[in-house]
């Protein structure tokens, strides 16, 4: 069990500081990379709370598909060094964000740490692909089709809103 | 457990109508044809008419059917019935709007269809996994509705921010649900009274349930989550505006009425206090900045910001009941029925104006209307009467309704705010009536003439803003009868029923 | 010992920190990262309560928040480009048209 602290320890630290690369790193390629390490120490927690098949979906299209669109449009748009200064709040208003956001995470990792949960013995199966498959095709088969749904009207919009060609009358 | 197709269909079509009426708009842009857009609006007013139909009917049925994640009930039905009739009204007003435009994108009316399925799967489900999935269909249709001007840097803009503060909002919903499955086991809001409250999880509970509802403050535009609103509204092209204004309302709502239904009973969350405090800042904020406005569509965001201050009203005397009531939900159900109603003439009539190729924006552009388009203008001054709320018509009814059933409930400083600030609103309703009856004509305003069938869409909208008005007893009937699945059944299933 | 109380420090850690690069950073491309950041938060909690309820609708959940983050930014990208496209920025404070006019215009 001891084991499983340090792992979660490492994981979580590796988590937290790379979410700070993700918010605080000047240019956007950094931040993109960063974003990376936190999905995949994500993974890893992931397969610590026996979610191995998730785990692996995260990787594959978060960090390989979903990061990936994102390096793509940042290529794309081919930001030049004058557009990455933001002009951005000053040293007091950064303050009061860090003590605001520290104050939010207090009082809400207060609120979460109030029951106490004891993590107990799952069956052999739970989070192999097998029972999430036959979860997702049967009782879940709606949200499924929804889902699709939702991926096509996302598809739609995207090809609406950035085909280059304006077919102007 | 297997998932029986047919009869899926059979309770579902109404909502299933839309989609496959979406996909095959979609299939049209296999064949190019200078009559892509006739096409596609004439294929989308028939699906939404024919959907509202059967939304109609099967509420007429009366019964209810609960499959896992999805609920056909009068609810369900009626709002359905509204989304549908919403879209109609906005695919007839807005066709000869989307032929003006620079580039005239016929898949305006499919994303219209899947915004509204997106919508009926919103209120047709008590499932919060499904809820979220129709949300965000409605809500990505709904950017790119709003980004389709691609010329425009406004439609943009507009876009981008919608966006942005959207997907914040999803988060933090997201974030409530999480907190509601960890203290309940459940996605399901129907399940919550089976389940035995576990002390220890209150607090979970409480933060999960206040999370919740600050996703719908923000998708309804209450206030302190408003500033989004005016922005959108402004950019938006203008039937886009309309649709957003009315039907993201009805489904918001809708939805809303699922989670205070679940959550009313449950006594330790102070959910009539959080309601109220929202209702009496919407109505107060909304209604004192739309004052200041000089834009036509800002002015209407505002009103749209007070209107869900009103219903929020609503909704707080629903919570008062601690259960769900007919009488406390019809007057709800009704002031959502006459507030589309309204709030699409006016912008019916906007798009009439702005599809010229010009949008219409400022309220100087209304000057001297009267003389050019007299009966246009008549149309406008009636729904902008209405929607202040003045006596022969519809719009008083559905206020005096809501107000006194909160008055009946004991919420008197809510109902004194709402009264006051109602009163208010007169002042900016009838800005673009004087505008439109006593300042001169400076500006030769160019708008082609009114198809027809529009015409006759708005003949009836306003005969049923008189007929509302002055006979409402079998409209309110309706809407008195329309109760969620779970009161349907209560006399059978609750043991607390009392016998006769 | 491990609990569930670990995961959900970590996510709240995680949203927060996700939320405050939204009200931070000017640069669209990383408040849209930023908004990911809070989905994976939410992601993780759903997970580590479907762990302890041993039912498996956490883990489904997050499946379909994975769906709903891939359309998201899908959508969210291609507003960018689209915006990137008239006004050659990617600045939030530039976005600045649409706004509460308080004089008489």
């Amino acid at each position: 069990m001891n084991g499983f602290l340090i792992l979660f320890y490492f994981l979580a630290a590796l988590a937290v500081i790379s979410a700070t690369g993700v918010i605080s790193l000047r240019h956007p390629v950094h931040c993109a990379l960063s974003l990376v390490v936190t999905l995949i120490a994500l993974a890893g927690l992931y397969v610590t709370l026996q979610a191995d098949f998730l785990g692996i979906v995260q990787v594959l299209t978060y960090a390989g598909a979903i990061l990936v669109l994102f390096i793509f449009i940042i290529m794309l748009l081919n930001l030049q060094d004058d557009e990455l200064k933001e002009r951005g709040y000053g040293a007091a208003a950064k303050a009061l964000l860090a003590a605001v956001s520290l104050g939010l995470f207090l009082s809400l990792g207060y609120l979460v740490t109030r029951p106490h949960f004891p993590i107990s013995a799952l069956p052999e199966d739970f989070g192999s692909i097998h029972s999430l498959g036959k979860a997702l095709f049967t009782s879940y088969v709606i949200p499924f089709e929804l889902a699709g749904i939702l991926l096509t009207v996302a598809l739609i919009g995207a090809v609406l809103l950035a085909k280059r060609r304006l077919e102007l009358k | 457990m297997r998932l029986d197709v047919l009869q899926l269909w059979q309770h579902a079509w109404p909502s299933l109508t839309l989609l496959i009426a979406a996909m095959v708009s979609l299939l049209t842009s296999v064949f190019p044809s200078r009559h892509r857009a006739r096409i596609t609006a004439v294929l989308a007013a028939t699906a939404f008419l024919l959907s509202a139909q059967g939304f109609f009917h099967q509420w007429g049925l009366g019964e209810a059917k609960g499959f896992e994640f999805l609920v056909v009930d009068p609810l369900s039905n009626y709002l359905g019935a509204l989304i549908a009739l919403i879209g109609f009204i906005t695919s007839i007003a807005a066709y000869p709007y989307i032929l003006s435009q620079a580039e005239a994108i016929p898949e305006f009316f499919s994303l219209l269809l899947f915004a509204a399925f997106g919508m009926t799967t919103m209120v047709m489900t008590t499932n919060l996994l499904a809820f979220v999935l129709g949300l965000e269909i409605m809500s990505l249709s709904l950017y790119v509705l709003v980004g389709l001007r691609r010329y425009d840097p406004r439609s943009g803009e507009a876009a981008f921010k919608y966006f942005l503060l959207g997907s914040v909002a999803t988060a933090f919903l997201l974030f409530g649900i999480s907190f509601f499955y960890g203290s309940t086991g459940t996605l399901d809001l129907s399940r919550i009274p089976e389940l035995l409250p576990n002390p220890e999880m209150a607090t979970l509970f409480k933060l999960g349930a206040l999370l919740i509802l600050l996703g719908f403050a923000f998708k309804v535009g209450a206030v302190p989550f408003h500033f989004w609103a005016p922005d959108v509204y402004d950019g938006a092209p203008m039937p886009v505006t309309g649709f957003m204004a009315t039907g993201v309302k009805v489904a918001a709502f809708g939805a809303l009425i699922r989670v205070v239904e679940a959550f009313a009973p449950r006594h330790e969350l102070p959910l009539q206090r959080w309601i109220v405090m929202l209702s009496f800042a919407t109505m107060i904020v909304g209604n004192l900045v739309a004052l200041r406005q000089r834009h036509l569509k800002r002015i209407l965001a505002y009103s749209s910001i007070a209107h869900a201050g009103y219903l929020l009203l609503g909704m707080a005397t629903l919570v008062g009941t601690g259960e769900i009531r007919a009488a406390a939900l019809s007057p709800i159900l009704f002031y959502l029925l006459v507030y589309s109603l309204l709030t699409l003439g006016v912008f019916s009539v906007l798009t009439i104006l702005s599809s010229g190729g010009q949008e219409l924006n400022d309220l100087k552009d209304l000057d001297g209307l009267s003389e050019k388009r007299p009966v246009l203008s008549a149309v406008l001054s009636v729904f902008f009467i209405s929607l202040a709320g003045v006596p022969p018509t519809a719009g008083f009814l559905a206020k005096y309704y809501l107000f006194s059933q909160a008055i009946q409930v004991g919420l008197y400083p809510l109902a004194i705010a709402g009264i006051l600030a109602s009163a208010v609103s007169l002042y900016y309703y009838l800005g673009p009536i004087v505008r439109m009856y006593f300042h001169s004509h400076e500006k030769t305003w160019q708008a082609p003439g009114v198809m027809a069938s529009l015409r006759l869409l708005l003949a009836l909208m306003v005969a049923g803003v008189f007929y509302l008005g002055l006979f409402p007893a079998s409209t309110l009937e309706i809407s008195r009868r329309t109760v969620p699945i779970r009161a349907l059944e209560a006399p059978l299933a609750s043991p607390s029923a009392k016998l006769p | 010992m491990i609990t569930l109380n670990h995961y959900l420090v970590l996510s709240a850690a995680l949203f927060v920190m996700g939320f405050a690069g939204v009200v931070l950073r000017r640069n669209a491309l990383v408040i849209f990262m930023s908004i990911e950041l809070m989905l994976n938060a939410v992601n993780l909690s759903f997970v580590a309560f479907s762990r302890q309820f041993g039912n498996l609708d956490g883990q489904l959940a997050s499946f379909f928040v994975i769906v709903l983050a891939a359309a998201e930014a899908a959508i969210g990208l291609a507003i960018i480009v689209l915006v990137f496209r008239r006004r050659a920025t990617v600045q939030t404070t530039a976005l600045n048209t649409l706004r509460d006019a308080t004089n008489a215009s």
